[in-house]
């Protein structure tokens, strides 16, 4: 159990993170994961990934569209549905609002901002929230001014995607595979002939490597 | 009731996220466990033998660690089914040659999804070249394995032979043997 360990760290974070994104951290503990947010990436992507399990476990879709945005305008502002039980409308209207919020906090963090310097390598779900048609069209200001940083966005994004697009092909590496097999099946049969046995003095040593 | 509901709603993302993951876990049982020094021996290997993987393995470093460690093990473990190979020296530089034809036509068709008009020509007159590299590879592979299988009946044939000229011997050698295993057998506490 090393705290040091990445992964462990990573758990952490996320837990951290859904814990805000579901507003059950109490007012330090918010305070100070708020102010890990303005400048640690890892938390940044943290929050996002809470936000889109809430989405998942609502059965919503992972990138914003206008019709969405227009259901959380409509859920946030608009006056309860008569026969709707009030405990339902609390919980729906916490939901929509952490949802919105990470969204609105996805866009913050990937459009030009004069108070954070940009990161070098956006993760891909903030270009994605970026580039997202509904955040575009509250903000179509924002990206006429700067269609050069948001060429870069996308650069790093298709470079992100082909790693990922190769990294998955890599994963099969059938011929090898198959031919390592072959030759651990021939090495263990010189190993021991049909006419010998191992036990009569000749077939010395373990069983080669995979037949373990 | 309702700050319950809200209470299990981190606990149930977590739970969420912990099965999200779980199939990637799950499916590679055979891969080495990530290691720096595996890590980098994979990145060795990689830069002697095909440096044009070494951005894709920055970009996932940066964006997606847990894919790159999946890459960086996946890499070792190649290098270690390489190793084995060491003895078939034809066979051995066969599957490096494959391996690195096939990783240039990967890298090329990961690019084409993003590729403009220009570029897309390039990339697939690329994977038509590789395309060929590999069958020519497959067929290099292919008569490799049967010089290798007509190698291996050869000696079985002259086993077949040894063993019916000297009939007697050979049961001679296997009744010791037997009685052999029965001393050991008495040995043993």
């Amino acid at each position: 159990m090393n705290p040091h360990d990445p992964h462990r760290r990573s758990t952490g974070l996320a837990q951290k993170a859904l814990l805000y994104a579901g507003g059950e951290l109490d007012a330090a503990a918010a305070h100070a994961f708020e102010s890990r947010l303005a400048h640690d990436p890892l938390s940044q992507d943290a929050l996002i990934e809470a936000v889109q399990l809430s989405q998942l476990l609502m059965g919503g879709p992972l990138r914003p569209d206008p019709a969405y945005r227009d259901r959380v305008r409509s859920a946030v502002l608009s006056t309860p549905a008569s026969d709707e039980r009030p405990r339902a409308r609390f919980f729906r209207r916490a939901a929509t609002l952490t949802i919105a919020c990470g969204l609105l906090l996805a866009a913050a963090l990937a459009l030009p901002s004069d108070r954070a310097p940009r990161r070098s390598s956006a993760p891909l779900v903030v270009q994605q929230a970026a580039s997202s048609s509904s955040l575009a069209h509250a903000a179509p200001t924002h990206r006429s001014e700067d269609n050069s940083q948001s060429s870069a966005l996308e650069d790093e994004g298709e470079k992100l995607e082909t790693a990922l697009e190769w990294a998955e092909m890599a994963d099969c590496g059938e011929h090898l595979q198959r031919t390592w097999d072959e030759e651990l099946r021939r090495k263990a049969r010189h190993r021991w002939p049909v006419s010998h046995e191992p036990f009569a003095g000749e077939g010395t040593g373990a069983p080669a490597r995979g037949a373990e | 009731m309702m700050p319950s509901l809200r209470r299990l709603l981190p606990p149930i993302g977590l739970a969420a996220w912990f099965l999200a993951s779980a199939p990637l876990r799950g499916s590679e049982p055979d891969l080495p466990r990530f290691t720096e020094e595996r890590e980098a021996a994979g990145l060795h290997f990689v830069k002697k033998h095909l440096p044009e993987l070494l951005p894709l393995l920055e970009e996932l470093q940066r964006n997606n660690k847990e894919q790159y460690q999946h890459q960086m093990r996946e890499i070792f473990r190649t290098t270690e089914m390489l190793a084995d190979l060491l003895d078939e020296p034809k066979r051995h530089d066969l599957e490096l040659k494959i391996w690195k034809a096939e990783n240039r036509a990967f890298v090329a068709i990961a690019k084409l999804s993003s590729a403009k008009d220009d570029e897309r020509k390039a990339l697939e007159a690329q994977i038509h070249e590789l395309a060929r590299e590999l069958v020519d590879l497959d067929i290099h592979s292919l008569e490799a394995r049967v010089e290798m299988i007509e190698r291996d009946l050869a000696e079985s044939r002259e086993e077949v032979a040894r063993l019916r000229d000297n009939l007697d011997k050979a049961v001679k050698e296997r009744y010791d043997s037997l009685l052999e295993r029965v001393k050991k057998r008495k040995k043993a506490p």
